[in-house]
């Protein structure tokens, strides 16, 4: 089951690239954990604007948006740590900031 | 891509659930207690062992309590009445340190004595979302995170055993111990995977505002207007003169009627003793899973009805919904058995997937002089059976200490919450210490502990298992009294169990050793 994580787990680096390895991971944790939790949340409060312009009343609006908000962060945790390339992960998370931020210009309070 | 997919879902799984797996055993075992909280503070505050009578109290009864919320110029006074769970009259308000909380006998109106613990709905349960952790909320903040780790647990786990039904039926016991310890994960993940996504995702929904605080702020100017649009709750600024209130009971009489029969529970007055002052009627939130208790408001001077609350909007009743789901309030024995016996095999869950963990890489990392299993090995001991050991712990201390003691300017409550927080960190240090025999002395001192905790029982209250088996409304105390039992067993057989194989692989070790000394 587990067999393609064995190896990778037993692959041994060169001791010099060990260190940059490391703070790439703990890179990644940043961009996919925290940016991965900003740019949800700009979603949130973007479709918390654009869901009681489509028709919902405000209070259903913003109770559904942030508990899509678990959903949203759910995918986007997934999604990064899949993402071999991180710097690809980092500009979709900005793409879904900007997304929720323009939602939320558009139908401005 | 696949490959490459299953491999990071597999990198994932492993190195989340070593990070976050102590403090995720520590939220499912205290959420697990949680679901008998009631049940646990029985246990713990014998003088709240009453049997429940058939009528409710008059609320008017209580009104020294209010004149006193008057006085300390609480800004609520609520009154709780008697229910199955609860069989006493609870009355809360604030004063200058916090709330104050007072209990009644349901049948004769005495004050029955300050319970002196926080048991299971003070302690126990609000732990599981908060850690005792008050300071800037950072409990909840750990438990939210811990929450969504758990969440890309169950996805990257279900990716990685993509014969997820073969190896449900997959059991291979008898085998050597990683090819077990895995199949146990798998089974309990398999088993549990509906419940834990329900509970986990249900769990974080509710806190919904705390968690995403950017849905509402993007719409409301503040917490307050966003909570006034929400709650459908009525509300009205103090007058900041003095007012009077009128009659409790035919407040609670009017709600009955206007409900046709329904039996009102709960009461809470808004600005006690203004003449803005308001009561508010609720029913009981026991009769249905969407946590939601119908209420009508009166003026608190004449009774005048002032609102009634509305029907739920349907986004609401869908989080009040899995919000009810989550804190199993409603009336439904079974099911809560099965939450409790659900939130175990969770446990279960957590525990072997630390032990295959372990189990893969202590070869390897003996081999390379890695220090990662033996600081790992020391952090499952301490955070699974350390945090069982502190909770039985936890128990014989309430049993010991004395009504009212106090030491070093700490009540009895925040006695018992230290020597919880003591025992539990002496587990982690002796885990470290004592790596080799760390499982078979914590499994003893559990099954010593789980066993005093139920003899004490006996011993100063009276109600040991014979009587209150006897008696229907000391039922949750024998519940807990036989659970102490099943805990202390498990124990003691678990602890035989590793302390035979230790000595078998000793065996073996020195027979290989004599063997290489005659070759």
């Amino acid at each position: 089951m587990v067999k393609p994580i064995t190896q990778r787990d037993s692959v041994q680096l060169p001791t010099t690239d060990r260190k940059s390895q490391w703070w790439f991971i703990v890179l990644r944790l940043v961009v996919v954990i925290g940016g991965g939790y900003v740019a949800s949340s700009a979603l949130v409060a973007g479709l918390a604007r654009v869901l009681p312009w489509l028709g919902l009343v405000r209070i259903d609006g913003v109770v559904l948006a942030s508990m899509l908000g678990f959903v949203i962060y759910l995918a986007v945790l997934i999604l990064g740590f899949a993402r071999q390339r991180l710097l690809r992960t980092a500009v979709d998370l900005l793409v879904i900031a900007g997304l929720g931020l323009m939602l939320a210009a558009l139908t401005g309070a | 891509m696949e490959q490459g997919f299953r491999a990071s879902m597999g990198w994932l799984h492993t190195w989340a659930g070593v990070v976050v797996g102590a403090m995720l055993f520590a939220i499912f075992w205290m959420g697990t207690l949680a679901v008998f909280d009631r049940e646990i503070d029985r246990w713990m505050a014998p003088m709240t062992r009453i049997a429940l009578p058939d009528r409710p109290r008059s609320f008017d009864e209580l009104r020294a309590t209010y004149d006193t919320a008057v006085a300390l110029r609480s800004p609520t006074w609520t009154v709780l009445q008697a229910t199955e769970r609860q069989p006493y009259i609870r009355v809360a308000y604030r004063d200058k340190t916090g709330v104050v909380n007072r209990s009644f006998d349901p049948a004769t109106g005495a004050v029955l004595p300050e319970p002196g613990t926080w048991a299971g709905s003070r302690f126990l349960y609000p732990y599981h979302y908060g850690l005792h952790l008050k300071i800037w909320n950072i409990g909840e903040w750990i438990v939210g995170f811990a929450g969504m780790a758990m969440l890309v647990l169950c996805v990257s786990g279900v990716v990685i055993h993509r014969k997820i039904f073969v190896d449900f039926f997959t059991l291979r016991a008898r085998q050597k111990s990683q090819r077990a310890v895995l199949d146990l994960h798998t089974v309990s993940g398999v088993l549990g995977l509906p419940f834990n996504i329900a509970i986990t995702l249900s769990g974080l929904i509710i806190f919904f505002a705390v968690y995403f605080p950017s849905g509402w702020q993007a719409v409301y100017p503040d917490k307050q207007a966003f909570n006034a649009d929400g709650g459908s709750a009525y509300a009205r600024p103090k007058a900041n003169k003095p007012g009077s209130l009128g009659s409790l009971d035919a407040m609670a009489g009017e709600a009955r009627r206007l409900w046709d029969g329904v039996e009102p529970r709960a009461i809470l007055v808004r600005h006690p003793g203004d003449a803005a002052g308001f009561v508010t009627v609720f029913q009981s939130i026991e009769e249905r899973i969407v946590r939601h208790a119908a209420s009508i408001t009166f003026d608190a001077a004449t009774g005048a009805v002032l609102h009634r609350s509305d029907a739920l909007r349907p986004v609401a009743v869908a989080q009040r919904f899995l919000t009810g789901l989550h804190r199993i309030q409603f009336r439904h024995w079974t099911l809560r058995f099965m939450y409790f016996a659900l939130g175990l095999l969770g446990c279960a869950l957590i525990m072997t997937g630390f032990l295959f963990w372990l189990e893969k890489r202590r070869k390897r990392h003996a081999a390379e002089g890695l220090h990662g299993v033996r600081l790992v090995h020391g952090l499952v001991v301490g955070a699974t059976a350390g945090i069982v050991m502190a909770t039985a712990g936890f128990m014989v201390i309430n049993r010991l200490l004395p009504l009212g003691v106090t030491l070093a300017g700490y009540e009895r409550h925040e006695l018992e919450i230290w020597t919880f927080h003591l025992v539990w960190i002496a587990a982690f240090a002796h885990a470290w210490m004592r790596p080799r025999m760390a499982w078979v002395e914590q499994c003893r001192a559990i099954a010593a502990l789980a066993l005093a905790a139920m003899v004490l029982n006996g011993l100063t209250t009276g109600d040991h298992p014979l009587r209150s088996l006897a008696h229907a409304h000391l039922w949750p105390v024998a519940g807990v009294d036989v659970a102490l039992l099943l805990l202390a067993a498990a124990a003691w057989a678990a602890s035989r169990w590793l302390a035979a194989s230790r000595r078998r692989s000793a065996a073996a070790v020195a027979a290989l050793k004599e063997a290489g000394s005659h070759a």
